[in-house]
């Protein structure tokens, strides 16, 4: 086989091989993360304060097959599932609410979005004064850590339909109910629902906080941590960390991606 | 003897003036218009930009209510819009959530058509536009030219009394428009419509129109109402048209500069 020359070689370049696009996009990430993970093993002392990764991968192992750590994730999930819905329900119809009506947008906003801007962290201690250093302090952190977002998005989402469209419904003889359900909240659905994952990310980190600071026994991924560290068990630490990760990661590729590439490929906006 | 003039009358505008309020004042956007539409004509309403014709169009769609006169359509003063009075915008404004097929069907819905039917209707009024097999494209998938179609089957599909056109093809190249001026002739005369079409464009408006109302801007006023009888299909290249335009043209841009007015 005769070597390419110089000029074939600065011409058209194919790849030899032929990757499909989804390995051909994950590939760089899953690479750096071997690189990361290699090089953190070769430097974490063992039983040092970072464990290196073999021992985080055993106390993963460990923690599901014969610790709490398979039914405290389910049981942050759980409580997220159950906050996240509340807010859902609560924050987007607030939201419909403020983006209809003027007076309660002017009155209500400017707290939502100062509610925004200040950490969920700051109202543990709120929660658990009220309602003592339990699982529905944790879920009341969660929930108002995600209804600004949800309900500011919604209302933006909702004012931002471009007024045309809806002088088009309205000549089309579109009655009042007709109005919202098919023309306003299709039209602002890739709003409302890049509202709902802001939410959702500020719920999580809303809840794990709440479980690690509140000291509620056994509430979820934030309580393990909590006892991981309070038992010295730096490995454990850090599987839970990896954990928490994974969720976060999961829910935002498997749920909130998925949703917003149909919306916005049928939408043209993607 | 009034009341079958009323009859025949689709629209009727009467002592018409819409003025807004800004940070430069306020502006009068139209003035002391008289516009009577029959039923089946095709009225172009031509003028440059500030005189007032999108306005006009939508205090005929019932977007917006007169300062001073009255507007009627069907008998009965308008108080807001209506599917009787069907627009098509400059800019499509179709769903883009929605296929073309379910943009047709849209407003069949609202007006309670069942499944069935509503699917039959929004086709067969796809393939009057030429847009037969394009059914289920996303509105992002279909050209300039073809989503005015789509707009053009989704009001029409209504069979409202009146079509409100707001320089519907303002936006397309030259080739798209020509394409699209024969087709809606001949939509027009196969579905008796009657049509009132704003435009900027005085040939168009000659080409299309069975009368054309020619408006002068700031303030938006009627300057003339001129009867276009050359004879039907029409094309923009045929000489008849061509001079008749030039003639309009002439005599609009001509008074403005004779007045001493300043055009702008």
């Amino acid at each position: 086989m005769v070597a390419p020359s110089a000029e074939a070689r600065s011409g058209l370049r194919r790849p030899a091989i032929a990757w499909p696009t989804s390995v051909a996009r994950s590939a760089p990430a899953a690479l750096l993360g071997l690189a990361i993970a290699i090089l953190w093993q070769a430097l974490a002392p063992s039983g040092g304060a970072v464990p290196p990764p073999s021992e985080v991968g055993r106390a993963l192992w460990h923690g599901f097959a014969d610790g709490d750590l398979g039914a405290l994730t389910a049981r942050s999930v759980g409580a997220m599932a159950l906050a996240f819905s509340v807010s859902v329900v609560v924050g987007v119809s607030g939201g419909l609410l403020l983006a209809t009506r003027t007076l309660a947008d002017r009155a209500v906003s400017p707290y939502l979005v100062g509610l925004q801007s200040l950490p969920s962290i700051v109202w543990i201690p709120v929660a658990v004064l009220v309602l003592g250093a339990s699982e529905s302090a944790v879920l009341l952190v969660t929930v108002v850590g995600a209804l600004p977002s949800i309900a500011i998005g919604t209302r933006d989402a909702v004012q931002g339909v471009p007024p045309l469209i809806l002088r088009a419904a309205r000549t089309l003889g579109t009655g009042r109910r007709s109005m919202l359900l098919r023309v306003i909240v299709p039209a602002a659905l890739p709003g409302i629902v890049s509202g709902l994952e802001h939410g959702w990310a500020f719920a999580f980190r809303a809840l794990i906080s709440g479980e690690l600071i509140t000291g509620a026994k056994d509430t979820g991924l934030g309580a393990f941590i909590d006892v991981a560290r309070k038992t010295g068990h730096s490995d454990r630490l850090f599987a839970g960390v990896v954990v928490i990760l994974l969720v976060g990661v999961v829910v935002d590729r498997l749920l909130f991606a998925r949703v917003q590439r149909r919306l916005r490929l049928s939408r043209g906006l993607a | 003897m009034t009341a079958v003039l009323e009859r025949e009358r689709v629209l009727h505008v009467h002592g018409v003036s819409r003025r807004y309020g800004g940070r430069r004042g306020l502006t009068v956007a139209l003035t002391d218009i008289d516009l009577d539409v029959r039923q089946g004509e095709f009225v172009c309403v031509v003028g440059p930009s500030g005189s007032g014709k999108s306005t006009l169009l939508d205090l005929l769609a019932g977007h917006q209510a007169p300062d001073d006169g009255h507007v009627w359509a069907h008998g009965e003063r308008v108080t807001g819009p209506d599917p009787r009075r069907m627009v098509v915008f400059q800019e499509h404004a179709l769903f883009p959530w929605l296929t073309a097929r379910q943009n047709v069907e849209f407003g069949l819905r609202e007006a309670g058509m069942g499944r069935r039917e509503r699917r039959a209707v929004a086709e067969e009024w796809l393939g009057r536009v030429r847009l037969a097999g394009f059914e289920d494209a996303h509105v992002h998938e279909l050209s300039g030219g073809m989503r005015q179609r789509v707009s053009i089957a989704r009001a029409l599909a209504l069979e409202p009394d009146v079509l409100l056109m707001d320089e519907p093809f303002a936006a397309l190249d030259a080739q798209t428009r020509d394409v699209l001026h024969a087709e809606l002739q001949a939509l027009w005369q196969s579905t008796a419509t009657t049509v009132v079409f704003i435009t900027h464009n005085v040939r168009e408006a000659v080409l299309l129109g069975d009368r054309v109302v020619l408006l002068s801007p700031h303030p938006g006023r009627v300057r003339r109402t001129v009867d276009v009888t050359l004879p039907r299909p029409r094309h923009m290249e045929d000489d008849g048209l061509v001079q008749f335009a030039a003639g309009l043209l002439h005599e609009l841009t001509d008074t403005e500069t004779g007045d001493g007015r300043a055009v702008g």
